[in-house]
């Protein structure tokens, strides 16, 4: 009976789990990409308002301004405000206010600006040379210098949680306070796009350090996430298990002072009532809107819906491990045999856009890989059936789909292709697990996934993170590459991608990659996602952030 | 004797019978059952189909989230499938829910009650602390951790939502037994030597019947409840089966946006079936056993009695009450 007790126990405990782990419709494969001071990016100088531009964001009309605090319903709170012990949308979000990063990436078209660190040189391909700036001060008081830099990145580079983040640095050497050379593990073109992602947060190197040697390391780190110091434009103030996230200005902040002195994070699962709340003035802004609710939102005369195409990208994967699907006939079949326009547009009833390839259109280097050709019925039986036909499966065969608990699109998509398949003969059972069963069993080579729904955000914004982890075969499992997709081609473009330093000669690498990929689907590419946010009215001052993660610090109410 | 048996059988059932009819309630109750069962048994003249094509779970994508008409009576869901014809087929899987939980949840715990009550000893202790704990936990609690433990699928609901029924059962047959198993028929059986097992099953259990059909009736419609809790949160049957609970589930996601028909067919479904059984188990209490009425689960007629039996005694104490 005990056992009962715990298995009561541990569903409701994974329930809030799994509440933190899933992010609206994308669990934690949607990841950070944005630094803070994020305004519309004209100069490429400090984010802090030293043009038109960017000290009008922020400001806004003093005086005017009739609110301090803003409330944000989530879909999910953070799972851990240390940047390094979680990469997932819902810590980012937060993270992002917590913590600033040396390099800043615009909202607006993801260009690579100064942030902490005020200038930099490449030495070579593997050297970077950075200076940081010398007015920058911790929450808990402490000067910011290289030696926390050094701390900060060192430690994330050695982290399971964000190694593809920064796994590819090897050392910081410090020169002096101010002056730091980054060594990496071998010339990668995206570094400063990595350096901007919230995962590369500076924090406070004595304090933690400190913390670390009274409590033990363990205890420590815990106690950590738990009361993060950053030098973000907000501090930590509070937090409330299941409920709420509060955050409160930093006045010493290196950068434009916010407007806003609270900024509190709620959390409400259900899409609909986040709405409704912000209809009532409950709260400022709704976090992933339902699709059905869009022109609810619309039609309210206190809500504006805040509309962004981001760079995620929803698909459909196959474990090529497994037969049949470690025939590739079998799985362009498959590819055939569904209609992903209409799953789209049933779905998410016009919002996003149906894929193009395995990377979102919003990302750099996209080259559109358009589907088989699938004719004007949106799918193409017949092609579906010769391939399976050649691959030995006329009379087709028993698959499972899998999707996650609670994300109902993914149900609904999967009851979908269920529908679609079974006119092929291939007879597909639904499974539904929670997140982090589902990401156990895809993480194993033997596991036993067969067809599984999931989404992936390249939120640096350039395709060797929409690609490298996914389909490199040295990232199989829980790197990425759920599939278990092999192709020597696929890892030797990846490879020279990510080597290749010159933009010009790394976008014909892509594109050939990207056709390869589509060639021998590990994936039905499904739905490039959108940002879906309802916000009060009087809210001014936010650009939406393609990679999920908004500069809150800019928002103003009149 | 053996003329005279089931004689005796059928009077009793008629006098049941007579006392049932006699309750307009519960026979509007038993006409929702009659109506739910002739929809399960004629589901495929009503709404025809082998379910893919056409049928209840052929999918029009260029039709769905279609308000009722004349073609489709309750409208279309967000995959183009008729409401209508879904709910009809849904029936199906609500009746054999209720009957197969009530099933394994009464065999189970009249068993054990009966085993519990007329051995006591050991036996009763065991049995009745174990069925004393599954009592403490919340029904639908237990029902989520079985169901999430063995997955989603039809006999993992109803193992999940049997297991929690079991304890009330047992506990009503246990007090049967108890007080029936000292009376003086069952000891001029024993004195002719007729053995335990006949004895339980010949002479204390056609006694005991009453309270366990009640329990069954009662249990239905929380089975068929349970059931739909579970699909509505996730973790009951698989798609695309026509469960009530999951098509609201379904539903719920486009009631904001104004798609009403989604939820309210599926809803006003599980309130009509929960509904007409609650009140022809309550007719059914009052005809099996009309003493029980004072102890019965209707509250306002408790709350009555409970009142009546107050003054009674505060008139006069000399009242004996108990006889």
């Amino acid at each position: 009976m005990l056992k009962r007790f715990l298995a009561v126990l541990a569903i409701l405990v994974m329930a809030t789990f799994v509440l933190a782990a899933c992010t609206g419709g994308n669990g934690n494969d949607e990841q950070a990409g944005t630094a803070p001071g994020d305004p519309p990016a004209t100069t490429p100088a400090d984010p802090p308002g030293q043009t038109g531009d960017i000290s009008a964001a922020p400001t806004g009309p003093a005086g005017d301004t009739t609110r301090t605090d803003f409330t944000i319903l989530v879909a999910a709170l953070p799972v851990s405000m240390d940047p390094i012990q979680s990469n997932d949308n819902a810590s980012s979000m937060v993270n992002n206010m917590l913590y600033s990063t040396l390099i800043y990436q615009s909202s607006v078209d993801l260009s690579v600006h100064p942030s902490l660190a005020e200038s930099w040189e490449f030495v070579d391909a593997q050297t970077l040379n950075m200076v940081l700036r010398r007015d920058v001060v911790f929450h808990n008081g402490d000067p910011m210098t290289a030696h926390d830099i050094k701390f900060s990145i060192e430690r994330g580079a050695v982290s399971d949680q964000v190694e593809i983040i920064l796994g590819m640095i090897d050392s910081v050497t410090v020169h002096n306070d101010y002056e730091f050379t980054i060594h990496l593990d071998f010339p990668f073109a995206p570094i400063l796009s990595h350096l901007a992602h919230p995962a590369a947060g500076i924090l406070p190197m004595n304090h933690l350090q400190g913390i670390l040697d009274s409590m033990g390391e363990e205890d420590g780190l815990a106690h950590f996430a738990d009361n993060p110091v950053g030098a973000g434009p907000f501090a930590f103030n509070s937090i409330v298990l299941g409920d709420a996230v509060t955050l409160v200005r930093n006045n010493n902040y290196w950068g434009h002072l916010p407007v806003i002195e609270t900024l509190i994070y709620r959390l409400v699962p259900d899409p609909s009532s986040r709405l409704m709340a912000v209809e009532t003035g409950e709260a400022q802004f709704a976090q992933a809107v339902a699709p059905a609710d869009i022109a609810v939102a619309e039609a309210s005369p206190n809500v504006t819906m805040m509309r962004r195409p981001n760079m995620t990208i929803h698909y459909i994967g196959f474990n090529n491990n497994r037969a049949p699907f470690d025939d590739y006939r079998v799985r362009q079949a498959i590819h055939y045999a569904l209609d992903t326009r209409g799953i789209v547009q049933n779905v998410f009833m016009g919002a996003g856009a149906p894929a193009q390839g395995p990377l979102s259109s919003q990302v750099w280097g996209f080259h559109p890989t358009p589907s088989f050709d699938l004719g004007s019925q949106g799918a193409n039986f017949e092609r579906a059936q010769e391939l399976l036909t050649e691959a030995g499966f006329p009379d087709g065969f028993d698959a499972a789909i899998w999707w996650n608990i609670p994300n109902t699109q993914r149900s609904t998509i999967a009851e979908m292709v269920q529908f679609q398949l079974g006119q092929i003969g291939i007879n597909v059972s639904i499974h539904s697990y929670e997140w982090p069963q589902i990401l156990d069993e895809t993480e194993r080579a033997d596991g036993e996934h067969e067809m599984f729904i999931m989404a992936w955000g390249t939120v640096t914004g350039d395709p060797d993170y929409g690609l490298f982890p996914l389909f490199h075969s040295s990232n199989h499992g829980g790197a990425g590459n759920r599939t278990f997709f092999s192709n020597d081609e696929i890892d030797r473009l990846l490879d020279a991608g990510r080597l290749e330093t010159d933009p010009a000669a790394r976008l014909p690498i892509y594109a050939e990659a990207m056709e390869v990929i589509r060639d021998q689907s590990p994936w039905v590419f499904l739905w490039e996602g959108e940002e879906l946010h309802a916000v009060s009215n009087d809210m001014n001052g936010l650009i939406l952030n393609p990679a999920g993660h908004h500069n809150f610090a800019t928002v103003w109410f009149e | 004797m053996e003329n005279q048996k089931p004689k005796k059988k059928r009077s009793q059932f008629l006098e049941v019978w007579r006392r049932f009819k006699r309750n307009p309630i519960a026979l509007v109750g038993m006409g929702i059952i009659i109506l739910q069962i002739l929809l399960a048994v004629f589901a495929d003249v009503i709404a025809p189909g082998d379910g893919w094509s056409p049928g209840f779970n052929m999918q029009d994508w260029g039709n769905s989230r279609q308000f009722p008409s004349a073609e489709n009576w309750f409208g279309t869901d967000h995959l183009g499938r008729d409401v209508f014809n879904r709910i009809v087929h849904g029936s199906r899987i609500s009746l054999q829910v209720g009957a197969v939980v009530v099933s394994i949840s009464m065999i189970i715990g009249v068993t054990l009650g009966a085993v519990a009550g007329f051995f006591g000893g050991v036996a009763d202790n065991i049995i009745m602390r174990i069925i004393d704990i599954i009592l403490a936990v919340p029904n639908i609690l237990l029902a989520i951790a079985i169901s999430a433990a063995l997955g989603p699928s039809l006999v993992n609901v109803m193992i999940a939502v049997g297991v929690g029924a079991i304890p009330a059962y047992a506990r009503q047959v246990r007090a049967q037994v108890v007080s029936l198993r000292e009376q003086e028929f069952v000891e001029a059986a024993r004195s002719i030597g007729a053995s335990n097992f006949r004895l339980i099953r010949r002479h204390i259990m056609p006694n005991a019947m009453s309270p366990i059909i009640i329990e069954a009736t009662m249990g239905f419609a929380t089975a068929i409840a349970v059931a739909a809790a579970l699909s509505f949160i996730g973790l009951g049957l698989e798609p695309p089966t026509p469960e009530w609970g999951a098509m609201l589930s379904d539903g719920r996601r486009y009631m904001l946006a104004g798609y009403w028909h989604m939820t309210l067919f599926p809803g006003l479904a599980i309130a009509f079936v929960i509904f007409g059984i609650n009140m022809m188990g309550d007719g059914l209490r009052d005809a099996l056993d009309p003493k029980l009425r004072s102890g019965g689960m209707s509250k306002g007629r408790f709350e009555k009695l409970r009142r009546a039996q107050i003054a009674l005694t505060n008139k006069g104490a000399d009242t004996n009450v108990k006889k």
